[in-house]
This record gives C-alpha cells, structure tokens and sequence, in this order.
C-alpha cells in the first residue's frame, strides 16, 4: 500500500502542476524578474566570500515555486527521542517555551507485556523522553515524532472560513498570521492535534516545515537539530531525490489513513499502534 | 509562573492517559455553548410563529408576535458570542468578504444574514407595517419620528396595500421555515461535519441540532409568554399554553428519539472511537444523565405526556408549564455543553481526558455570557415597548 | 409594483452596495493570487530570519572543532543541536569581523583568522553559545532506553556507570566520544 499510494500522489500532483503552469506563468515571470534584482542587489552588497554560497541559496529561492512539492519523512527506526527537533523548533519558530504549545513533539510508546500501552509525552519530549515503566514490563517501546502533516486534502484548509489557513503552490500547509481570526475552527478539524492558538499573535500557528528556512536553502531546524538523521525532507517531484528514494525503499505509512487526509508526511516502520 | 498560563498548568496536572500536548487548553469555551444555543432558540422561535401563520394553528395566536420579536431579539446577539471568542475580533469582516466557500463557518454568515434580513426583519416589518403607520400618528415627538422612519416612509394603509402586507408576510414565513431549518441544521454541520472529532462527526448532527433548536424555542416562548403575561397582569390563554404544551411534547419526542438513534447506532457498531466515547459519557455525568436527560427530557416528557390524556387544575397546568420550561432551557444548555466541550474534553488521539474549568471573568468568562444572555431579554423588552403586539388593530387575523 | 415592495428593495439595494463597495476596498491587494488567500502571505512567511544558521558557517572559524568531529562518532550532528542556534553568535561576529582579518602577505588576500576569533573573549553574554557539559545533556540520547535502537546509539545505564559524580565530559570529549 505505501509506495503504490506514495506513486498515487505523485501522479495525482504531476496534474496538478501541468493545471498550474498555464495559470502562474505570469507569476513565473515576475518572480525570476525579483529573484535576478535580488542577485544584482546581492553581487553588490556581498562580501566577496560569501557570495557564492548566498546566490546559490537566492535561486534556490523561487516564493512559491509550483514545480515543487515539498514532503517530509520520518525514519522511526532511527528516533531515539532526545527531543532537540521540538526545542529546536520552538527556538526558530518563537514558538512560546510553555508546555502547551508544540509545531513538533516526540511521544514515546511503550507496549506493555500486559498488552496495554502508554503514551508520553512530558514537554513534548523536549527534556528527553524516559521510562516511567520497568524494564520487566515492556513488551516493546519506540518513540514517533509528530508534526503537522501538511495533507494534500487538509482538512485545515478546508474549514479556514477566510483563508488564512492554505496549500501553497508549493504543497505546504501555512498560515497568514496576519489574516486569521482566530477562530479555532482548524484546531478543531485537525485529526492529528497539530495546530494551537498563539497566546502572543491570538492567531493559529502549527508547523510551516520551516518554510522560510527551505527558501534560503537550508534544511528545517527539526531536520537539523536531529542528531541521527531521522528526519528528512525534500521535494516529493524529484523522482531521484533522496526523499522519494527514502520513501521508495522503506515501508511508509502516513497517520490516520482511514481519514483521507493525503498526508505529506511519511514514516517508516510505523507501529499500527501508533495515533 | 506567568498568572495567564495558570489555568493550563491546573489542567495539565489533571491530564488522564494520552492526549497530545496542544490539545490540553480548550479552544471552544462557553461561548461557543452559548453560540448553537442562541441561534436554537432563534430557529425554534420562529418555528413556533410559523406554526400560527401556515400551518394555521389557531390556538397559537396569542404568541405570533411574541415569538417573532423573541426570535428576532435573540437573534441580535446571535453573533456575539462567536465574534467574542475570536482571537482577533476585529478581523471578523473578513468572513463576509473573501469567504471561504468549503467552509461550514463562513457560509453561516450569509445563512445568518439571509435570515436576519431577509426572513427575520421582513416578516416583523410587514406584519406591523400598518401598525405602525397608525402610531406614527397617534404618538408625539421622537416616538413619532421613529415609527415614521421604520414605515421607510410607507404611509398607505388602504385595504389593497394592507392586502399586500398580508400576503408577503404569508410568502416570507413560508420561505421562512426552510431558513430556519438551513440557519440552525447549518451550525449543527458546523460540528457535525468535522471528520477528526467521533463526538461531533455524525450525519444527524444537523437534524439533532434543528430538533433540540425546535424544542429551546418553544419552551423559551413558553417561559416568556408567562412572564409577560404576569408583568402585565394579565390572564394567560389556557388554550395557547396547552397547544405549546403539545407541540413540545411531540418535538421533544422526536429530538429524544434522533438522540437515542444516535447513541445507538454508536454503541452498536462501536467505531475505533468508541471506547473513549463511553468514558467520556460517564464523564459527563451531570450535564448528560442528569441535566439534558434526567431533567431537561424525561421529567418534561412525563408530566407533558400526562396533560395529553388528563387535565388537571389551571393553576397545577400553569405552574407545570413554567417550570418544564425552565427544565427543557437547561436541558438543551446541557446538551450544547455536552457537545461543545464534551467534544473537546477527550484527545483525539482517542488515548485521554483534559479538563475544563470556565472561568468566571474575561472575555471567554461566565460573565461575559451571563451579559450575553441578558442582552436579548433587554432587546426583546424595548421592542414589545416600541412593537407591543397587545395594541395592534389586526390581533385577530391569521 | 405597490409601494412598499418598492421602497424596501430599494432599501435593500443601497444595503448590498455599501457591502460591494466596502467589500471591494477592504479585500487585500494579493488576494487570490495563488488561491483563495493572500499571495503576499507566502512571500512574508518566507522573509523570516533563521535562527539556526547553516551549518558550514560554524567550520568558519572553528575549524579545529569541526576537524575533530570529522570521522569521529558524532561527526553527523550538527554543531547547533548541543551548542543552541547560531544567529546571535554570528551577528556578533559579522559585527566584529573587522578586528579578525588578516592579509595574506604574498597573495596580498584577506582571510578571516581563526586562531585571533576563538581567542576573542569579549563576546557578550548574549552572543555566547551554549556549552554544555552536564550529565543530562548527554544523557537526552546516551540514557539506556527500550525505545533506543543500540544499532543508532550507544547506551548507558548511568546508575553502575563509573563515578555518578564525574562529568561525562570528563572522560568522553563530546567532539570525539571515542578517542
């Protein structure tokens, strides 16, 4: 089911970008018209050895580029829970340090030889995730990182009564902090609980997979910060990309496929336990 | 510890099982109860006025105008909570100019204004229109100036024009019925159509939500006709109170049974989710078994279904009829808390339970939706004062 | 048409296009640009500063540290993971950067010195990185736990693990662990 469902959505986007091109070809033009101003403005102002590296990162930088479907992967078997993706993440985004308020966090599922299980998730993993039970009663344990999925069919977007909450060309789920109401309505039909109101901006915040980051050409502060490379992240139409492969060669599943959500973000070895 | 975290610290410390870390403060508080509970009593309201008007229920007479000015006050503020509770009120505009047109909210402020301006306002004008003109030549000064300003200058009050008053006013309530379906099945799909939440995602969402709406409304007309009539000394219709009496009974059967059918089909086919729903109805404990069935159904249901068979003494009527509307208000408040925040309560990780604590100042706080509710009692007052239907000439039309 | 029908479309008329017109001056300018949203949005998103640098800019002038994770078990893990986000430090340093450059003599280039920036020790409080060195830093990913693959990271039972007291650190230099 996975790499046919993952071969799915990259035929049913294939479509969507042919759909896209005739009607952002104006837009095209004027983004490689900003994209060529900025790197005239940048020959000038650049110090000579940096400048390499930051023209690179200016034409990585179409906003939004529509040839591009951003996805992400989660490697589980390689999770081992320290949490430096949710505090990473909380340092990058502004995220408020309180515990109620996560764009990513870890749980840590423990399956109990009594059959029972238990979740946890201190912090959102943040301080490290340890055992509460004793080594005798664990049938098994592993840790699941969670993070908005950024669903092709997001639910999200779907109730977003102004449209502050959308799918941008590029297939990433964000949100115009300064448009939204604050209404909540998308807290409420997210399936995964990845979505919270700021108590700062009184606007709805969640996971942007670091969109401003992926634009200057860098990896997301999860993707960074995670010190055994259990987190991926790429471009769902680079059929040779590191992340299809990954995604190709592993068994991936998405959470909570019985609600056609068409998430973007893929795990391996993920536990039927997991919710 | 910053003092405007503090609630979710308490919170936090009474987490049972698994739920996932953004979900431990509620969203939706007591002013989105307030939200379905409002716009119910407006739809129901209204139902009940209609049931004069087109289905010619006779008996109901006395209450046409009570009705129609009840729906309309609390209708008013049907808004209010909602914009209340937005992080950002000031932005609420935006839903009115780029709408977004898959979603259930923003559509309802076009199926609210549809029927505040179309339905609601146009009835209520139409039906005093004549009345209207005659007061604007009886009263003096600003009195004066304000009925001549609602007749927007219409001063015709021949047989033909009253003629036409006549039949709009038939024409809009019966376009009237099926809005006031639309507005309240409409916040019923508001919940209803939420595939993330088991406890709001339900096909007869909206038809459950249109029945207790009904039932709120009729008891509310019930409980402010009584009150009217006691400010005003004057002697209730016995007829009229056992015709909404009856009406009640049915209505109240039907939301009984659609409840039941629901709680049913999901004890019997026992999803994923319904481990946790089961807790969670014990949980709800006393807004559930006591508040919304307990006493806001099978108490009413009994004694009401005993008036259908024996008539006991006016006064014991009387007294009955008041008191089961107060019970079947408070019961359908129960049943919007139970769907609102018992919605909210369990994770949707289906794995635990947060907690919930209105609070009692502030925006979302209990007083703000007490200010709330006094409101359109104060609306509806001002209006029977500038709209008595007691003075009108045609009091025995229809 | 009788005359009340007439006075109230009119009403009705004049109500709709005081909403088109207010509708029409306060819809932003970018608005369904890509969609039904504000194209802007995307653009302002995408402004955002970083906050966790790009991790070349660390061997800048830190070489000696980063030549000592190369090859060595955490030679993956990006500097910013235990040291915290790198923006400020740089800040200080692209402030700074006058004071540390040097001029090839035979080339006549200018190159940052390494050596003359780590020996700086003006940096202020807030530009400074994290360094940590407490047993739970390491402890986040080297406590044993039945969720921990062995095969991704190696594990300790701190509880008979040497002297409780003692400083990972100490022992195991974080850049090299193994050496």
């Amino acid at each position: 089911m996975p790499s046919s469902a993952c071969s799915k959505f990259l035929i049913q986007n294939k479509m969507e970008t042919e759909k896209d091109k005739s009607k952002t070809r104006r837009d095209f033009f004027k983004a490689s018209a900003l994209v060529a101003t900025g790197l005239a403005l940048n020959a000038v102002v650049m110090k000579p050895g940096r400048a390499a590296a930051e023209i690179e990162r200016a034409t990585a930088a179409k906003i939004p580029d529509p040839d591009v479907q951003y996805g992400f992967a989660i490697d589980l078997d390689k999770c081992i829970g320290c949490g430096n993706c949710a505090k990473a993440c909380k340092i990058e985004n502004d995220v408020p340090q309180e515990p109620f308020y996560f764009r990513t966090w870890v749980e840590q599922y423990v399956v109990k030889c009594d059959e029972t299980m238990k979740i946890e998730s201190p912090n959102g993993g943040i301080d490290g995730l340890k055992q509460s039970v004793s080594k005798e009663g664990i049938e098994k344990s592993f840790f699941v990182p969670k993070m908005c999925n950024h669903c092709a069919k997001s639910p999200c977007e779907q109730v977003c009564p102004v449209g502050a909450t959308f799918r941008s060309p590029d297939g990433v789920v964000l949100i115009d902090k300064e448009y939204c109401i604050g209404c909540g309505y998308c807290v409420q039909s997210c399936p995964y609980g990845c979505r919270y109101i700021s108590p700062i901006t009184h606007t709805v915040d969640k996971c942007t997979m670091c969109y401003h980051r992926l634009k200057k050409g860098l990896q997301p502060a999860c993707v960074e910060a995670c010190p055994t490379g259990a987190r991926m992240q790429g471009n769902l139409r680079d059929k040779d990309g590191p992340l299809v492969k990954f995604i190709k060669e592993h068994n991936c599943r998405v959470l909570k496929p019985h609600l056609n959500t068409a998430p973007k973000l893929f795990y391996n070895s993920l536990s039927e336990k997991v919710i | 510890m910053d003092p405007n975290y503090q609630h979710l610290y308490d919170a936090l410390s009474k987490v049972e099982g698994y739920i996932y870390p953004n979900e431990i403060g509620l969203n939706w508080g007591i002013l989105i109860v307030l939200y379905p509970y409002i716009t119910g009593l407006v739809a129901g309201a209204f139902i009940l006025a209609s049931l004069n008007r087109v289905f010619k229920v006779k008996a109901l007479r006395p209450i046409y105008e009570i009705s129609l000015l009840t729906s309309f006050s609390f209708l008013c503020v049907a808004t209010m909570p909602l914009i209340a509770h937005l992080g950002q009120p000031l932005r609420f505009y935006e839903m009115m100019i780029t709408p977004h047109l898959t979603s259930a909210m923003a559509i309802f402020a076009f199926v609210y204004l549809w029927y505040l301006m179309a339905v609601l306002l146009l009835e209520i004008w139409f039906d005093y229109r004549k009345d209207m003109v005659i007061w604007s030549g009886e009263k003096k000064g600003v009195l004066r100036l304000i009925y001549k300003v609602l007749t927007l200058g219409v001063y015709d009050t021949s047989p033909k024009s009253v003629a036409v008053d006549e039949r709009l006013g038939y024409i809009i309530t019966v376009v009237g019925i099926p809005s006031a379906f639309l507005l309240h099945g409409y916040v019923g799909f508001i919940f209803g159509s939420l595939k993330a939440n088991p406890w709001w995602s339900s096909v007869i969402m909206p038809v459950v939500f249109l029945f207790s709406a009904m039932v709120s409304g009729i008891a509310l007309v019930l409980f402010i006709y009584m009150i009217i009539s006691w400010i005003r000394k004057q002697k209730l219709d016995m007829k009229c109170l056992d015709s909404i009496g009856k009406f009640l009974f049915y209505i109240l059967i039907f939301d009984f049974v659609l409840e039941l059918l629901d709680t049913v089909h999901r004890v019997y086919t026992a999803e994923e989710s319904f481990d946790i729903i089961s807790i969670l109805m014990t949980k709800l404990f006393f807004t559930l078994t006591i508040g919304q069935l307990l006493l806001g159904t099978f108490i009413p249901l009994l004694v009401l279904g005993y008036f259908q068979f024996s008539k006991p003494k006016d006064a014991i009527r009387k007294a009955s009829y008041f008191i089961i509307s107060i019970l079947v208000l408070g019961g359908i408040f129960c049943m919007r808390w139970n769907v609102v925040i018992g919605g909210q309560l369990f994770s949707k990780s289906f794995m635990g339970f947060t907690t919930y604590k209105a609070r009692l100042l502030g925006a979302e706080g209990l007083l703000s939706s007490i200010v709330i509710m006094i409101i359109p009692c104060l609306i509806l007052a001002a209006l029977l004062w500038l709209l008595p239907p007691w003075k009108k000439k045609n009091m025995e039309a229809y | 048409m009788p005359q009340q029908v007439t006075r109230l479309l009119i009403v009705f008329a004049v109500f709709i296009g005081m909403f088109l017109v207010a509708a029409a001056f306060l819809k932003p300018a970018s608005f369904g640009e890509y969609g039904h949203y504000r194209g802007n949005a995307i653009k302002e998103i995408a402004a955002k500063e970083i906050k966790f640098v790009d991790r070349k800019s660390c061997a800048n002038c830190h070489n000696d540290n980063s030549d000592a994770l190369a090859g060595a078990e955490h030679a993956l893990i990006n500097c910013q993971t235990c040291h915290g986000p790198g923006y400020k430090h740089n800040q200080w340093f692209e402030q700074n950067k006058s004071r540390f450059m040097r001029q090839d003599p035979a080339s006549g280039i200018w190159t940052v010195d390494t050596i003359l920036v780590r020996a700086a020790k003006d940096i202020p409080e807030e530009y400074k990185l994290l360094k940590p060195n407490e047993r739970d830093a390491c402890l986040k990913c080297h406590a044993i736990n039945a969720a921990r693959r062995e095969k991704v990271v190696r594990q300790i039972d701190v509880t008979d693990h040497y002297d409780v007291k003692k400083k990972c650190v100490e022992c195991h230099p974080p850049h090299a662990p193994n050496s």
